[in-house]
């Protein structure tokens, strides 16, 4: 009975050990058809080398000196590295980022006025004297402040003094402490 | 093959044992000396800029042999990509009958075993590079691939079968 041809490809290639090589050199001398199998298999090696393969020497020389050249023997290994992550702590990163990339955003395009500042402090006649700080943007807690402080004798508003300001409408200041108008 | 930690092994030891067989291996694969040159001497650098030392001289060898054959399936896809691209192109402007000299020279000039081995799935004919070419065992080629021995073996026949049947249509 003829091996399979599996196995005879494997016997070409020296791949089968003590029983089983020995067996199948025993059927190869009584057997044209499996003869001519791995004459076939020999025959496919020789035509697969029958081509010139260029000369590896002169290429390895080329190839060398672009390796050995300066630019890749100081090149930095960091940037070429490669880092794999699993795709769920990958995911959550990104959602991550956005999130924060979007709370940044919003605090950019939307500027925190700082709080307002109240400096208490009485002069030589016995006033007292109130320094409010307040942001321009933020009036209506100026105004609040004011009220909460009772009655002054004298209001000062100091404006920044840097930075344009520009006359738009009717001042919200202006307007809370003016008198009614509709009653007029 | 010396069994060495490649740290001890300097670049220049790997590189005059192993680039031999590195450029066989991509010149059977891209079928073009250039290409195969450029293969090699980027299998070379990944090596070059690897941080971590691998074992020893036979991983090593087998660790450029997979950099270097993915490299080249990658150039050989995107090669028959634009050749279909080319030939689409072809089919729509007229072409101009060849003179007989033009064939004969077209004939002589063919690379019988590229085209056959071109005519081979790459799962078959990587491993029939490896066997003929790069010399290898079925342990090495599986090791070098990540398949068993059995696997190795079938592919090997199964890619002689497929050459065999290939030359009888081409001869």
């Amino acid at each position: 009975m003829c091996p399979e041809k599996e196995l005879l490809s494997a016997y070409y290639d020296g791949e089968l050990e003590s029983p089983w090589s020995d067996r199948i050199r025993d059927h190869l001398k009584i057997c044209e058809e499996c003869a001519a199998k791995i004459n076939g298999f020999k025959e496919l090696s020789i035509f697969l080398k029958s081509d010139s393969e260029p000369s590896v020497a002169e290429v390895m020389g080329r190839v060398r000196q672009t390796i050995q050249a300066p630019e890749y023997k100081w090149r930095s290994h960091l940037w070429d590295r490669r880092v794999s992550l699993p795709m769920p702590l990958l995911a959550v990163a990104a959602v991550f980022l956005i999130v924060v990339g979007f709370l940044f955003a919003y605090r950019v395009a939307v500027p925190v006025s700082t709080p307002s500042q109240v400096i208490v402090s009485t002069d030589n006649s016995g006033r007292t004297e109130l320094q409010i700080s307040a942001p321009v943007q933020d009036m209506e807690t100026l105004i609040k402040l004011l009220e909460e402080q009772g009655s002054f004798e004298e209001v000062i508003f100091q404006l920044p003094s840097e930075g344009e300001i520009w006359s738009q409408g009717e001042p919200e200041l202006i307007r809370a402490v003016d008198f009614n108008r509709s009653g007029q | 093959m010396n069994v060495e930690s490649s740290s001890k092994l300097s670049f220049e030891i790997i590189y005059e044992s192993l680039f031999s067989v590195i450029y066989r291996v991509a010149y059977r694969i891209v079928g073009d000396s250039a290409m195969a040159e450029d293969m090699t001497h980027d299998a070379f650098i990944k090596l070059y800029q690897r941080n971590e030392a691998l074992p020893d001289l036979n991983q090593t060898k087998y660790w450029l042999i997979r950099v270097v054959k993915n490299m080249s399936f990658n150039y050989s896809k995107r090669k028959q990509r634009e050749r279909r691209a080319y030939d689409k192109f072809k089919d729509r402007v007229p072409v101009f009958e060849e003179s007989g000299e033009d064939v004969v020279l077209k004939k002589e000039s063919k690379n019988l075993v590229k085209d056959a081995l071109e005519q081979l799935p790459h799962n078959l004919r990587v491993v029939l590079i490896l066997k003929e070419y790069a010399g290898m065992n079925y342990r090495e080629i599986g090791e070098t691939l990540g398949i068993s021995e059995g696997n190795v073996k079938v592919r090997v026949f199964r890619a002689r079968e497929k050459l065999s049947q290939i030359m009888k249509e081409v001869m």
